[in-house]
C-alpha cells in the first residue's frame, strides 16, 4: 500500500477551491454555487443579511442557528478575564458562524460580530433537521462543507499550537539573552563602583600622607635637636661616661630574647644586689658599654647604686631618643610609600620603576605579610610607561589574594625581569594549595570568588580588575601552579604600549 | 626561693616593647617580666616558669605577630590548666570584632587594650588584674600593700578568711 507523504498537495475531500475573480480570495466552490442561487425560492427564506457591525451570536448566549457565511467577513472575540474582549479570529465566505455552540449546545464560546456587510444562509436547529429530506441537494452541499469547516479548524489549532511553542522558544532566548544583558550590567556597575572607590581612596591616602610628612618631620627633627641639646642642657657638668650611655642608648642594637635572657642571668650572678629592672636594661649595653659601668656596678654602696641608676638612666633616655627616630623613620618610609603607590590618584601616564611600584606595595600591605616570608628578585629594569596607580592596584590584588591562597604565612616570590626587547615580566608565587583545574579558567571572571562572606570584604573583582588594567596597558596575566606546589601569577607588561603613547 | 609571679609581654616589635616595659618598670620589684618577642618565645617561657614552679600572674600580648597571633596564644593559656586563672590582656591596634569575640569567649580575655596606650590607662589596667590575681591566689597579701593599697588588700584578707579578723 502506498503511503503517501504527509507534505504531498492532495485535493480538498468534499470541495474544491475557487478564488473570487474580484476580491482575490479563496473559498469553495460550492459558495460560488449558492451566491447564485441567493434569490432561488429554495434559499431565499433562509438568506439572512446583517450590517456592518451587527452581533451574529453574543459570547455566553445560548445559539440555535449556525450562519454559512457567502459574502463579507466576521470578526470572533473572547472575553478573557476582566481586559476588553481578544479578537481570536476572523472568518470569511465559506465558514460558519456559530458550528461549535449549534452542535454542543452549550452557549457561546465567542461572539461573532460583523465587520462589513454579511449575507449568510441561516439554519435554525429545525431547519437543519429538516434539510435533508425537504431540501436533499441543498443538504448535499451545505454538509460536506460543515465537515471540511471543522476540519480547516483544526488544522489551525495545530498551527497556534506550533506558533504558541515556538513563541514561546523565542521568549525564552530573549529572557536569557536579557539575563545575560543584566548580569553583565550589574558587573560593570560593580567594576566601576570598585574603581571610583579606589580613585577616592587614592586621593584620601595622598591627602593623608601628606598630612602625615610635616608631624612625622617635626618628630624627627625634635629627637634629633634634643640629643644634641640633653646631654649639655640637663647636665652641664656632665662626664664623658653620661655622654657614652646616651650614645650607646642611640645606637642600641635590638637583641634577641634569648640572648637578652642569657645576658640577664650572667649579670644577675655577676651583681646579685641589682634589681632586675635594671637588670634588664644593662643587659641591653654593649660589652664596652658593661666594662666602662664595672667600677659602678661592683660598689655596692648607695652612693654608687645612685650613680649607676643616673648613668643607666642617660642610657634609656638614649634608648627612647632612638626608639622616636627608629619610629619617625619608619613613619617617613611608609607616607614615601603611600604617595608612591597612590601616586595622588592622577589618571596620567608616567614612566615607572615597576621594581620600586611593587616594594611600596609591599610595604602597603605588610600587615598581611608578618608571617610571610617576601623573597624580592627585582632586575635592572627600564622604566615602564603606565598608570602606576593602576598597576599598583594589580600587584596588591595578586599579592593579597596569595596571602589569602597561604592564610597569610609561607613564602612569597616577587621576580621582575626583561623579556625580550619591549617587554618586562613580573612573576608572583605563593605556596598555597595551588589553584583548582576547574576553578582556574574562571579567576579573571567577575564577581567569582572563592572567598565566603564572613571571611573576605571582596566582591570577586580584584582578578577581573588586574586584568583589566593589564590589557588597557597592552599587557598579559595568566596563572599557572608550580610544579613543587602554590599558584604563580604572571604579568607581562610592554615598555610602551599604545594605550599609553597618547596623552 | 619562694615562689615569684611573672608579668609576661608579647610584642614583636623591639620599640613597642620597650615601650612597654618601661611604663611597668613599677611593679618590677614584685612582679619579675619577661619579655618575649613572638608566641613561640612565649611558649618557651611560659615552660621555663612552669619548670622553675613560679607563677604566670599576668600575660600582656599583642595580636599580629608573625607565626601564631597572640589570641590563639591566649586560648592554648586558656585551656592549661596551670594557666587558666592567669590574667589576660590583649594590647593590640589591630584585633578586629571577630578575634576580640574569639578571646573574650575562648580564653576568657580580661581586659583590652587598644594602641597608642597611655602610661596611665596601662598601668591602671596592669595593677588592677594584678590585683585580682594576686587575691585569688596568694594567701599572704600584705606584701603587696604598697602596690594596690592597704586597706583593699585588708578587706581581701578579710573576705578570704572571715575567721582571721
Amino acid at each position: 500500500m502506498d503511503t503517501p507523504s504527509p507534505d504531498q498537495e492532495r485535493p480538498a475531500p468534499f470541495s474544491s477551491i475557487t478564488t473570487d475573480p474580484t476580491t482575490g480570495k479563496e473559498f469553495p466552490e460550492v459558495v460560488a454555487t449558492l451566491r447564485e442561487r441567493i434569490a432561488d425560492g429554495d434559499i431565499a427564506g433562509i438568506v439572512h443579511r446583517f450590517r456592518r457591525g451587527d452581533v451574529i451570536i453574543q459570547e455566553g448566549r445560548y445559539n440555535d442557528a449556525i450562519y454559512l457565511i457567502l459574502e463579507g467577513r466576521v470578526h470572533l472575540t473572547k472575553h478573557y478575564g476582566d481586559e476588553d474582549p481578544v479578537p481570536v479570529g476572523m472568518l470569511e465566505a465559506g465558514d460558519f458562524v456559530g458550528l461549535i455552540s449549534f452542535y454542543s449546545e452549550e452557549s457561546a464560546f465567542s461572539s461573532a460580530q460583523a465587520k462589513t456587510d454579511v449575507i449568510t444562509l441561516r439554519l435554525t436547529r429545525d431547519e437543519f433537521g429538516r434539510l435533508p429530506a425537504a431540501q436533499p441537494e441543498l443538504a448535499a452541499l451545505v454538509q460536506p462543507l460543515i465537515i471540511t469547516n471543522l476540519a480547516e479548524r483544526y488544522r489551525r489549532i495545530v498551527t497556534l499550537h506550533l506558533e504558541v511553542a515556538a513563541l514561546t522558544r523565542e521568549v525564552e532566548g530573549e529572557r536569557n539573552r536579557l539575563q545575560e544583558a543584566l548580569e553583565e550590567l550589574r558587573s560593570t556597575r560593580n567594576r566601576l563602583i570598585h574603581q571610583e572607590k579606589m580613585a577616592i581612596l587614592g586621593q584620601l591616602v595622598a591627602g593623608i600622607a601628606h598630612e602625615l610628612n610635616n608631624p612625622a618631620s617635626a618628630m624627627l627633627r625634635g629627637a634629633e635637636n634634643l640629643s644634641a641639646m640633653l646631654p649639655d642642657t640637663v647636665d652641664p657638668g656632665s662626664s664623658q661616661l653620661e655622654r657614652l650611655l646616651l650614645d650607646l642608648g642611640r645606637t642600641r642594637v635590638v637583641i634577641g630574647t634569648d640572648e637578652q635572657r642569657v645576658r640577664m642571668e650572667s649579670l644577675a650572678r655577676a651583681y646579685p644586689h641589682i634589681q632586675r629592672s635594671d637588670v634588664r636594661i644593662l643587659s641591653q649595653l654593649p660589652d664596652d658599654g658593661i666594662a666602662a659601668l664595672t667600677p659602678a656596678l661592683k660598689d655596692s654602696s648607695s652612693r654608687a647604686k645612685d650613680r649607676l641608676a643616673a648613668l643607666l638612666r642617660w642610657f634609656e633616655i638614649g634608648l627612647f631618643l632612638r626608639n622616636i627616630q627608629v619610629s619617625g623613620n619608619r613613619i617617613s618610609n611608609i607616607v614615601q610609600s603611600l604617595r608612591g603607590y597612590s601616586r595622588e590618584s592622577k589618571a596620567e601616564i608616567e614612566e615607572v620603576d615597576i621594581g620600586g611600584g611593587i616594594q611600596d606595595t609591599l610595604l602597603m600591605v605588610a600587615n598581611r605579610l608578618k608571617s610571610v616570608t617576601v623573597r624580592l628578585d627585582l632586575a635592572e629594569l627600564p622604566p615602564v610607561r603606565c598608570h602606576p596607580g593602576e598597576i599598583n592596584q594589580v600587584w596588591t590584588n595578586i599579592i593579597l589574594n596569595a596571602c589569602d591562597a597561604m592564610h597569610d604565612r609561607g613564602t612569597l616570590k616577587v621576580k621582575t625581569m626583561r623579556k625580550g626587547k619591549d617587554e618586562v615580566a613580573v612573576t608572583i608565587a605563593d605556596t598555597g594549595p595551588g589553584i583548582p583545574a576547574d576553578i582556574l579558567p574562571k579567576v579573571f571572571e567577575p564577581n567569582f570568588t572563592t572567598k565566603t562572606a564572613s571571611g573576605s570584604f571582596g566582591l570577586g573583582l580584584g582578578l577581573a580588575i588586574s586584568n583589566e588594567i593589564v590589557h588597557k596597558h597592552g599587557g598579559s596575566i595568566s596563572f599557572h601552579n608550580a610544579p613543587e606546589g602554590g599558584a604563580v601569577c604572571t604579568v607581562v607588561l610592554p615598555l610602551v604600549s599604545d594605550a599609553t603613547t597618547s596623552s | 626561693m619562694p615562689k615569684r609571679i611573672f608579668i609576661l609581654c608579647v610584642e614583636d616589635e623591639p620599640e613597642v616593647l620597650d615601650a612597654i616595659v618601661k611604663d611597668l618598670s613599677v611593679f618590677e620589684d614584685q612582679f619579675p617580666i619577661e619579655t618575649v618577642r613572638s608566641v613561640a618565645e612565649a611558649r618557651a617561657a611560659v615552660a621555663r616558669i612552669q619548670e622553675a614552679k613560679d607563677a604566670l600572674g599576668l600575660v600582656l600580648c599583642d595580636y599580629v605577630m608573625p607565626g601564631d597571633n597572640g589570641v590563639e596564644f591566649l586560648i592554648e593559656l586558656y585551656r592549661d590548666p596551670q594557666t587558666a586563672t592567669t590574667r589576660k590582656v590583649l594590647l593590640t591596634g589591630q584585633a578586629g570584632l571577630e578575634a576580640t569575640v574569639r578571646a573574650v569567649n575562648f580564653a576568657n580575655l580580661d581586659f583590652y587594650m587598644g594602641k597608642p596606650w597611655t602610661k596611665e590607662e596601662l598601668v591602671g589596667a596592669v595593677r588592677q588584674q594584678l590585683k585580682l590575681y594576686v587575691i585569688a591566689h596568694e594567701r599572704e597579701l600584705q606584701q603587696y600593700a604598697f602596690l594596690f593599697g592597704d586597706r583593699e588588700m585588708a578587706e581581701a584578707m578579710m573576705s578570704k578568711f572571715p575567721g582571721a579578723h
